[in-house]
């Protein structure tokens, strides 16, 4: 059964993506600046029947923000190389915050907050790590965003606690550290910038 | 003896990286200058058991080996019982590489070497005796369609690996069929299966014909019922020739073919596994015959493809595919 399915730069549909076996691993739809770019997949592309699917490389933000969903409801899907929004590098882990919002951590240290019901772009960005987003999960109080960041080289990490209802995000807590050092550097360079939140 | 080796090599290659690198460092220090009475550590690690010995040479090529023939008497009887079959070196005289590695059994041969060959040497010619691998790529002016068929008598029979990569002096009247168990063969970017197929042999399993730009039109691929991977790219393969392959077919790379027309149909290919068509006119009701056992497809840039394309639904594929051997017991 299929497990590999690159149409990158093509027409494809939403048509495509719901005959998609459930045993695809890997889809790439990566558009490079020309008249054809996958433009017929939509938000309403139907991706949860794929529950094999680990690897989407994918730059429509339609289709991206509906992947977003689904990854979060299996809480286990690996969107790599995924530019989404805001985005500038491989998104790493998603997770739904509530109340329709969702987070998505990437490489390079960012965290994002999107309102998954409208899509497009991101509304608050928590900056300031010095590493990759490897986790995120809500606490159970609703509140409360808890962020796993692995260092770049490997060698440490940090559990920080952020406030998401709060207008802007701040930063609560550092549960732990693996390095002292790398954490106090990550610490005191954390900042919340704002982008339209409401 | 030889395949125990090759298969120790094989069994220790991939699992044991950081030995390998540790033993690197061994082979290192025992070209380093010693002091007098101190036995290099590369002889102690050899001299220790079979197995270490086997780790070391696995992960040496023979330009390590003329090093490590200097070392001791023993390492060089030891160095003359592998199987080397390393194509990173350019082998310039044919004898004297045959000297130092008896048990070889892959070369990379230079324009001169290959010119030994073709003066029907003595030498040059007894040197190929047990062959199994042979590249020619790098001797492009004196491989010929006449070198082809003065390949020393035991050759035909042993080469199972041959590669003729962009070797210009090939015609379309070269001729491989006399290469009775030769399973790999890479004629691209070249002459030779642009007048015709019938010179290939039957045996071969692996086929590399990428940029290939003059492929007879409808060229047939059907006498290789062995054929297991097909590369194709940038190639003059057509909708004809790709109806004449045979079905066990496992892997089929066709990028850029420009010659694929959107009339392209995969149902026959029950056994492909692999399928790249990037870049080419294949549309949607190519997508349609992809067989059930497809496990990768790239169908990027395929301009033709639009938004009402589907992939074949499982179980009407299955179906497709019973259909399929039924036709054929019928046929048969």
């Amino acid at each position: 059964m299929l497990q590999l399915l690159d149409v990158s730069d093509t027409a494809i549909g939403d048509a495509l993506v719901a005959s998609l076996p459930a045993t695809l691993v890997e889809l790439r739809l990566v558009p490079v600046p020309g008249p054809v770019h996958c433009g017929g997949v939509t938000r309403c592309a139907p991706l949860d029947h794929v529950r094999a699917l680990r690897v989407l490389y994918c730059t429509n933000t339609e289709l991206a923000s509906a992947a977003l969903v689904v990854c979060c409801e299996r809480g286990c899907v690996v969107l790599a190389a995924s530019v989404l929004g805001s985005h500038t590098k491989p998104v790493f882990s998603v997770a739904a915050v509530g109340d329709g919002w969702l987070a998505s951590g990437d490489c390079d240290g960012t965290v994002q907050m999107w309102d998954a019901t409208r899509g497009g772009e991101a509304t608050a960005v928590l900056e300031g790590y010095y590493g990759i987003v490897r986790a995120l999960a809500p606490l159970p109080d609703g509140r409360r965003l808890a962020v796993g960041v692995m260092a770049s080289d490997m060698n440490g990490g940090a559990i920080v606690v952020w406030d998401t209802r709060v207008v802007p995000p701040t930063r609560c807590d550092t549960i732990c550290s693996a390095e002292r050092e790398r954490s106090d550097q990550s610490g005191s360079g954390c900042r919340v910038r704002e982008r339209e939140w409401s | 003896m030889q395949r125990r080796w090759q298969r120790c090599c094989c069994s220790y290659r991939y699992r044991y990286v950081s030995i390998y690198q540790c033993l690197a460092i061994g082979a290192m220090l025992a070209r380093q200058p010693t002091r007098e009475g101190e036995v290099p550590l590369l002889v102690c690690v050899l001299a220790g058991n079979s197995v270490t010995s086997t780790i070391v040479l696995s992960c040496l090529n023979t330009a390590d080996a003329r090093h490590l023939r200097c070392l001791q008497p023993a390492v060089c009887a030891v160095v003359a019982g592998v199987p080397w079959c390393d194509l990173g070196t350019h082998v310039v005289d044919a004898a004297r590489w045959r000297a130092g590695f008896p048990a070889a059994v892959g070369v990379q041969l230079t324009n001169r070497a290959a010119n030994g060959l073709l003066l029907a040497s003595k030498p040059a010619v007894a040197a190929l005796d047990g062959v199994k691998v042979l590249v020619l790529e790098e001797c492009a002016e004196a491989t010929t369609d006449e070198l082809l068929l003065r390949l020393p008598v035991p050759v035909p029979t042993s080469l199972d690996t041959l590669n003729v990569r962009d070797c210009r002096n090939l015609t379309g009247d070269a001729r491989f069929t006399h290469l009775t168990v030769l399973t790999s063969l890479n004629c691209s970017e070249m002459k030779v299966v642009s007048k015709r197929t019938g010179g290939l042999p039957p045996s071969l399993q692996v086929l590399d014909i990428s940029s290939v730009h003059e492929l007879r039109r409808g060229a047939s691929l059907g006498r290789l019922r062995q054929l297991r991977v097909l590369r194709a790219n940038g190639s003059k393969l057509d909708t004809r020739t790709l109806a004449s392959l045979p079905p066990c077919l496992e892997e089929l790379h066709a990028a850029h073919c420009d010659s694929l027309t959107p009339a392209a149909s995969f149902a026959h290919l029950t056994a492909l596994r692999l399928l790249d068509v990037s870049a080419t006119a294949v549309e949607d009701a190519s997508l349609a015959t992809l067989p059930p056992s497809l496990v990768s497809l790239n169908a990027r840039r395929c301009e033709n493809l639009t938004s009402t394309a589907t992939l074949p639904h499982p179980n009407a594929a299955a179906t497709g595919r019973e259909r399929h051997s039924h036709w054929g017991r019928a046929g048969g």
